[in-house]
């Protein structure tokens, strides 16, 4: 077993990492892999499946250990850096069937832990109780997760299937039932067939990475044992000193260089400052750097030198990734020249004419649209702004036709003489009534009130107040106080007050004549 | 190029961080442990609720929607792993190893749905095991990947019989080997740990017996334990 060259990283790692690896190492050999799976498996379950729909897969199924065996040669082979093919492996199948096979297809075949287990019988060969010994110190560690491993790819398996029976209800037309239930369950010979096909395929695509992934865990639980990566180190340790001289060697010219280039560029530097030097034209030592020829000499060794370093590690950095990016189907350009070449000069000018009038013509009704919109709106973007709207059914009170709304004709020629007798008759409400209407009108005709329709007394009150001053200003506000109380609380006035209040209106308003 | 499932981030300043994406094994044993926590919280809920009426059946869809998108977001913003992650160290982390914050981890699990087609995330495992970083559908678009959370390295405990000043001068990995050799030197059998040691003794110029407890020694000054 030689350790230089193994085709793997070799590192300690947890039993999941391990794993990991094992897939990474499937993924790299896959093709020899699948391959020999193939080629050997392939026709045993076509007998296994014509014999018996149902019972071949599950002899199929029962012989797998046998079939990993193939898989487990490559990988070991691989690992090792030896080339193994598919085919070199088929020939050496059936040589591997010969060890313990009874016991693989039998009491082991059930074990969890059978594709760690296998490592230890065909890689070993160990057989009875030395294997169990051999088998209990790998498995002595906290970090087993074999079990889980097989237990994980089991699931995967059973994903697999299900997966592509989904697959096929989402392509079957929308107008065809499809019961899964009764997909499962029956037993028509083409179901049977399909599901042993997705079976088949299961196995194929899952096996290489849990035999890889079980084969890694062993490696792995290997290298913690025997300390593969210790022995790897102490090695390179050694080889680096016992090849001291040629180490030696190369530094030195290193070193000489770096001196060389060193001395070179500071008489470069330093040149100008020593201007007495030209006139001496005997020292023609320290000429030799500004040689012109010389001098470019340097740079291009220095270029070399610099290129020479940055050839070797750390510094050869480049690597080279390829990602695949949609640029369209590649013929657009094309289509381009031929359209351009098919339309005569005046055709494809007056296009555009017409393209870029009905660009503007387009830009023109998506303004109006954008106006109209916001003229539509604009209730809306007051309140936004939280200013209330303009209240829309303020109508103005025609104060000649609220004259009539008193008994439901015109008023009274002698108003006085008529409040007089109504306050006789105790008929307060009809005396308020014609007391506010004529007073009203009687402040309306010396200044506009600006009254609609909608307004409370109390909002009146505010108005008529903000129009007139004085005495009357204080009677509109008693007046209106105590028609409030008399309408819409329904209190009784005194007879004094509203003796007050007709005296009030006499003095007030009783010069002028009422409308007619 | 030798096979690994290491990887290596590059910093601005040259120095080389190692990052372990965790595979398809353990990722879906994590997952099996969320949803099992998933399933009892929403159990939970729909036992608690079932009282409630028409109002109840309203809220337990609630809860499962929330349970169902959010539970990953909420665990990996606030904590890097969701409990299952961190039952298997596990931790999410962006595409060059800073931790997952709110976008990258909210796109990581809408696109969960992406994964989970035809059935049972069958293209979410596909996508993982091809990619190079183990990564399903929704950590390329969220650009994150998941990762092993190493444990802290711990100071290192072996045990040597001689105290002996010993000098002799190694290069950095030589040094590591030797702190390995000692550390694990438990783990070897006595043979092994004698063929190891023996390996060295061009360097070491000691053979025999000697050797193992002098490379011990080697170590132990390496680390500071003389």
């Amino acid at each position: 077993m030689n350790l230089d060259n193994l085709s793997i990283e070799i590192r300690p790692r947890s039993s999941w990492k391990a794993f990991d690896l094992g897939c990474r190492m499937a993924l790299r050999w896959w093709k020899s892999l699948m391959g020999f799976w193939l080629a050997v498996t392939l026709p045993i379950f076509v007998i296994a499946c014509s014999i018996d729909i149902v019972w071949g897969v599950v002899a199929f199924w029962w012989l797998k250990p046998l079939y990993e065996r193939g898989l487990l040669h490559i990988l070991s082979r691989r690992v090792f850096a030896e080339n193994v093919t598919a085919k070199d492996a088929i020939k050496a199948w059936p040589g591997l069937l010969k060890k313990q096979w009874f016991a693989s297809i039998t009491w082991r075949r059930i074990s969890p832990t059978r594709g760690f287990d296998l490592a230890i019988q065909q890689l070993e060969g160990l057989e009875g109780a030395e294997r169990s010994k051999r088998l209990s110190i790998l498995h002595r560690t906290t970090d087993d997760n074999t079990a889980w491993w097989t237990i994980v790819c089991m699931v995967w398996e059973l994903i697999i299937i299900l997966g592509l029976v989904a697959l096929i209800s989402f392509v079957i037309p929308s107008g065809v039932e499809f019961d899964y239930w009764q997909a499962i369950n029956s037993d028509s010979w083409g179901v049977e067939l399909t599901y042993n096909l997705f079976t088949f395929l299961a196995y194929l695509l899952v096996a290489p990475f849990y035999i890889a992934g079980s084969f890694a865990a062993y490696l792995n639980r290997r290298i913690m044992l025997e300390g593969w990566d210790i022995e790897i180190g102490f090695k390179r340790a050694v080889s680096r000193v016992s090849k001291p001289l040629t180490g030696a060697v190369t530094s030195c010219i290193l070193i000489m260089c770096c001196f060389a280039l060193v001395t070179e560029s500071w008489a470069d530097e330093n040149l100008p400052e020593t201007p007495p030097a030209q006139t001496i034209e005997t020292d023609s030592a320290i000429f030799v750097d500004t040689d012109p020829a010389g001098q470019k000499n340097i740079e291009f060794e220095s270029e070399a030198q610099i290129k020479a370093i940055l050839d070797v590690p750390p510094f050869n950095g480049q690597k080279t990734e390829t990602d695949y990016r949609w640029v369209g189907w590649g013929d657009e350009e094309k289509e381009k020249e031929q359209s351009s070449d098919s339309l005569p000069d005046w055709l494809s000018s007056a296009i555009i004419f017409v393209a870029n009038i009905a660009e503007g013509l387009m830009w023109l009704v998506f303004g109006s649209l954008l106006l109209l919109l916001l003229y539509l709106s604009r209730d809306h973007i007051k309140a936004l702004f939280n200013r209330p709207a303009s209240p829309q059914d303020a109508q103005e009170l025609d104060l000649t036709v609220f004259s009539q709304s008193y008994d439901g004709d015109s008023l009274p020629d002698d108003v006085p003489s008529e409040l007089d007798r109504l306050l006789e008759a105790k008929a307060y409400r009809k005396l308020m009534s014609l007391m506010l209407i004529t007073s009203l009108l009687e402040i309306s005709k010396e200044q506009a009130l600006p009254l609609t329709k909608s307004m409370t007394e109390r909002e009146c009150l505010e108005v008529i107040k903000k129009s007139i001053e004085g005495d009357r200003r204080e009677f509109m506000q008693q007046l209106i106080d105590t028609w409030i109380h008399l309408a819409w609380a329904h209190t009784w006035p005194q007879k004094s007050t509203m003796q007050m209040l007709c005296e009030k209106w006499k003095t007030l308003f009783n010069q002028t004549v009422p409308v007619t | 190029m030798k096979i690994d499932n290491q990887i290596n981030l590059e910093t601005a300043e040259g120095i080389d961080i190692q990052l372990t994406p965790a595979g398809i094994g353990v990722r879906t044993l994590a997952f099996v442990y969320d949803l099992l926590i998933r399933v009892v919280i929403v159990a939970a809920a729909a036992i608690a609720l079932s009282f409630a009426g028409k109002m109840g059946i309203g809220l337990i869809l609630i809860v499962v929607f929330l349970v169902e998108w959010f539970y990953p977001v909420v665990f990996e913003i606030t904590k890097g792993q969701t409990p299952g992650k961190k039952s298997f160290g596990l931790t999410v982390v962006y595409d060059n190893g800073l931790p997952v914050n709110l976008a990258g981890s909210l796109i990581r699990n809408l696109f969960r749905a992406a994964d989970f087609l035809p059935a049972f995330y069958l293209l979410g495992g596909v996508c993982m095991l091809l990619s190079s970083h183990n990564k399903r559908v929704g950590d390329y678009i969220g650009g994150t990947m998941v990762v092993y959370k190493e444990a802290p390295i711990r100071m290192s405990y072996f045990s040597f019989d001689k105290q002996q000043k010993v000098d002799i001068k190694l290069d950095e990995e030589t040094q590591k080997s030797v702190i390995a050799f000692a550390e694990r030197s438990k783990t070897l059998s006595p043979q092994r740990q004698q063929e190891l040691a023996d390996i060295m003794s061009p360097i070491t110029q000691v053979t025999g017996p000697e050797a193992i407890s002098h490379l011990k020694s080697i170590a132990a000054n390496l680390v500071g334990k003389t």
